[in-house]
């Protein structure tokens, strides 16, 4: 029973690793840290979850060079977090990302996270939320509203940001509903629109979008920009526009939720708190070994 | 003494459908659907014609012609065009005169609205910022189900253990939907959910547009 010693509250050392693995609509990431990160993975989510969380984390495992058991504490996050049956706890995402983003970026105060199925703001001061909100319930200002409409013309989705930095006078995209405004898109290309016109256009109705909600809680400098959504150079440049402020993006703008979920459990197992309810059945934490 | 025959025509051109009626002294005389096409007033005259053969009439036997809907403008022989949800109230009203709440589900909007005993519009709430409550919702799950559109209704009701969906955004649910097909759930249950939850969307719609109260009198509603 390898995973009992890994709770038997011995002081943290350099050799103490810490995990995080978040589990998104579209993205899982996995982040292996001690004092710094040692391995971190990006995948696509499969609809296996569980299955998908036990290989990432076997592959993450071994491009750190470490088996399980020299993981001290691992913390399961975002959307599929129930479905890491071998994850000492759960932590919403938006205490990850907080906590993620402090890691890199001590001075923001506010986290505009635009996932591929949802979009979340979040005010943070010294790495703890103090106020959030989000919407998943409608997928415009989503990844998934860029995803919708990239595939509407028929433009891969990393190439919408480049794509659009060359507009010279962006369409004006009026309806909210992701189906409506790929009607309009449609209408705008039969109307003879210029590709990277509709594309900032787009980008500018996601912006509005995203802005409207984030202003809810009072946007406070130093911004930062994470998700998937941050890797579009054109969205991000609109934002800035819209929001009136410089924004940053982390390093890599996927990765702090797992890592926020990493220092999170590093945390929990400094103050030596026992973990709580039952962790996973050994058969399935064997897997790894 | 048998009155002499009044006929008046309405044209109904929308987004999606032209529809038009001749009428006489209230009863039905004629009527035409068909899919609009692209130019909205030649839909409108093609509809106008079907219409008078129909009837056995010529355009000068109609005394007045009403266009509404979205291409209400490009009807070139209308002496009027009204509001197309005016011209709901009194339809409805028409038809059926005790209708005092009416919800029409068109192809991009959703319109609930109070009827008066007169066949005005008390109050009327549109949606028209999401695809969520109209029937675009039921045609993007119908295209993912591979089912024909109008079979869709039918085979929903032969569902026996419905297939919850926790999304009322129609991106989401096609999205939703697939995964129900992946995993194996049968295409009746997943629509019979997904009627359910485009009803849900409908029905807070009706919610927010509240009974009638004094209050609204006040703001300038009509009592219905």
């Amino acid at each position: 029973m390898r995973w009992r010693h890994r709770r038997t509250g011995r002081d943290l050392d350099m050799k103490d690793y810490f995990a995080g693995i978040d589990i998104g609509s579209t993205m899982t990431k996995v982040v292996i840290m001690n004092e710094e990160i040692v391995a971190s993975l990006i995948v696509a989510t499969s609809p296996e979850q569980r299955k998908m969380a036990n290989r990432v984390m076997e592959d993450a495992l071994s491009m750190a060079k470490i088996s399980f058991s020299e993981v001290r504490y691992l913390v399961a996050t975002g959307y599929g977090r129930i479905n890491v049956p071998f994850a000492d706890k759960q932590i919403t995402e938006i205490s990850c990302h907080a906590r993620g983003v402090h890691y890199w970026l001590p001075s923001v105060r506010t986290i505009i996270d635009i996932g591929g199925q949802d979009c979340k703001a979040i005010r943070v001061k010294d790495g703890r939320v103090t106020n959030f909100i989000m919407n998943d319930r409608c997928a415009a200002g989503s990844g998934r509203f860029i995803e919708v409409i990239a595939d509407t013309l028929g433009v891969d989705l990393g190439d919408m940001g480049r794509l659009s930095l060359s507009a010279r006078q962006p369409v004006r995209i009026s309806s909210t509903c992701t189906v409506f405004a790929e009607h309009e898109v449609v209408a705008k290309l039969a109307e003879g629109a210029a590709l990277p016109d509709i594309i900032a256009g787009i980008h500018e109705a996601m912006a509005r979008r995203i802005h409207g909600m984030a202003r809810r809680i009072k946007i406070e400098r130093d911004v930062a920009i994470t998700g998937g959504g941050a890797k579009n150079i054109g969205l991000v440049t609109v934002l800035q526009d819209i929001i009136g402020s410089p924004t940053t993006v982390p390093e890599e703008p996927l990765l702090t939720g797992a890592i926020g979920a990493a220092l999170l459990g590093k945390e929990i197992a400094k103050k030596g708190s026992p973990t709580p309810g039952e962790r996973a059945p050994l058969a399935e934490a064997s897997f790894f070994d | 003494m048998e009155r002499e025959a009044v006929y008046t025509a309405g044209i109904d051109i929308g987004s999606a459908f032209s529809k038009g009626v001749i009428l006489s002294h209230g009863d039905m005389v004629a009527f035409h659907i068909f899919p609009s096409e692209g130019d909205y007033g030649a839909s409108s005259e093609r509809l106008m014609k079907g219409l008078l053969v129909q009837a056995g009439l010529s355009i000068k036997d109609i005394m007045h012609v009403t266009s509404t809907g979205y291409g209400a403008s490009k009807v070139s022989f209308s002496n009027r065009t009204a509001n197309d949800i005016t011209c709901q109230g009194r339809g409805i009203s028409h038809l059926f005169p005790s209708v005092r709440t009416a919800v029409d589900i068109g192809g991009q909007f959703t319109r609930v609205f109070k009827v008066d005993a007169r066949g005005g519009i008390a109050t009327f709430l549109l949606s028209d910022k999401c695809a969520a409550g109209s029937g675009r919702f039921l045609q993007i799950i119908a295209r993912v189900l591979q089912v024909d559109l109008e079979d869709i209704g039918a085979l929903s009701l032969k569902s026996k253990k419905m297939v919850d969906f926790n999304t009322g955004c129609a991106v989401f649910a096609e999205t939703e939907a697939i995964s129900r097909v992946a995993e194996g759930a049968a295409v009746e249950d997943i629509l019979a959910g997904l009627h359910r939850a485009l009803s849900g969307k409908i029905e807070s719609m009706i919610a927010r547009l509240g009974p009638c109260s004094r209050r609204r009198r006040r703001q300038g509603h009509r009592p219905c």
